[in-house]
């Protein structure tokens, strides 16, 4: 059997910006990014919430921030809402963004949540573009639609199938019984039910 | 699963820069409608935006549930995304508005909110409505109770029958 995904994969935020570079003074954007899947179970075929978020940790604002999410293949998966690949034109200091992607995988069978990628000017005036990456959820298994079904769903096909099955079974004797009553008895009792 | 959101477009007195004037947003929204196997219900309304004075690479700012945030943008620039993620609980269903800000406008709630102002006075650009018909949370009742149910009532029937009948 499959094994279900933990619940809720939050994983501690990842240092984006490369820390303690000897930049007393110069104040620069330090960005902490988190990539975060708020689901029970993964089934092939059905929603995945993977929620970015974004926090500027430093003392100015970062510009030009891409958000690339490249873990997400076209055969893999498909998108039902949002885009994998974002920019925020600039984050102000203490500031947070958050990004929020559905996907729906294809396949079922284990999969591994990997890091996303961040790349940002730490200040309006600095060339240089920083590199970072989210935090990452990790592995989790995906089921198959079809074995997730068989356990969740409320199989009310199958109890209607076992009531059809039992109703010969029961309204023999039941109309045996009443046919003899009736025959019997001056007094009507007109009650019925017969459904499972 | 494509909700095609509701779409008003206010207009701004204002032209300056990279200011858009008659703001016009073609936005298709997205919800969580199975609240079964996730713990939050996404909320992602993607949108275009076209600008009667020809504006381009405007930046936005959004006003949602999480405060005013900046808009994230496709990397060209074209479609811009607002989204964010709510407790399944607490998700209720029905319309969301999402209200639009420029630059401009940003400057002036982020005054009116330094100055405890009332914010309602500045104009957004656009207003996003996105709607939620609301998510699925699995039967009311399980069908092996609707079952069990039904096993107890014609059972308790053929009991009550049969005493009277023994009496």
């Amino acid at each position: 059997m499959m094994l279900v995904l933990r619940s809720l994969v939050v994983v501690a935020a990842v240092v984006v910006g490369v820390l303690g570079e000897g930049t007393e003074g110069e104040e620069r954007a330090r960005l902490l990014a988190a990539k975060r899947v708020h689901n029970l179970y993964l089934v092939e075929g059905r929603d995945i919430v993977v929620q970015y978020s974004v926090h500027n940790v430093g003392q100015a604002a970062a510009v030009n921030v891409q958000l690339t999410d490249s873990g997400f293949s076209a055969e893999d998966f498909e998108i039902g809402g949002g885009q994998l690949q974002v920019k925020f034109d600039r984050i102000a200091p203490n500031a947070n963004v958050s990004h929020t992607v559905v996907v729906r995988p294809k396949k079922y069978g284990y999969f591994n949540f990997t890091a996303a990628e961040v790349s940002y000017q730490p200040s309006e005036d600095s060339a240089e573009i920083q590199i970072g990456y989210t935090s990452e959820p990790g592995e989790g298994g995906i089921i198959a639609f079809r074995d997730y079904d068989r356990k969740f769903s409320p199989h009310v096909f199958d109890w209607l199938i076992f009531a059809l099955l039992m109703i010969p079974a029961q309204l023999v004797p039941f109309m045996m019984w009443y046919n003899i009553k009736s025959k019997y008895t001056a007094v009507q009792r007109p009650k019925k039910g017969k459904t499972e | 699963m494509q909700v095609v959101a509701l779409i008003f477009a206010a207009l701004v007195a204002v032209a300056a820069g990279e200011t858009c004037t008659g703001a016009q947003v073609d936005a298709v929204g997205f919800t969580s409608q199975d609240a079964t196997i996730v713990t939050k219900i996404a909320y992602i309304a993607d949108f275009t935006l076209s600008c009667s004075n020809g504006a381009k690479d405007v930046s936005l700012y959004a006003e949602t549930v999480d405060g005013i945030v900046g808009v994230a943008r496709s990397v060209d620039g074209v479609k811009y995304q607002v989204s964010w993620v709510e407790d399944v609980a607490t998700a209720v269903s029905g319309e969301r508005p999402i209200k639009l800000y420029d630059d401009q406008g940003y400057a002036a709630l982020r005054k009116a909110q330094r100055g405890n102002e009332d914010t309602s006075t500045v104009q957004p650009i656009a207003v996003i409505n996105l709607y939620h018909p609301g998510a699925y949370r699995g039967p009311w009742i399980q069908s092996e109770t609707m079952a069990i149910l039904a096993a107890i009532f014609i059972y308790y029937y053929a009991l009550t029958q049969k005493t009277r009948l023994m009496a």
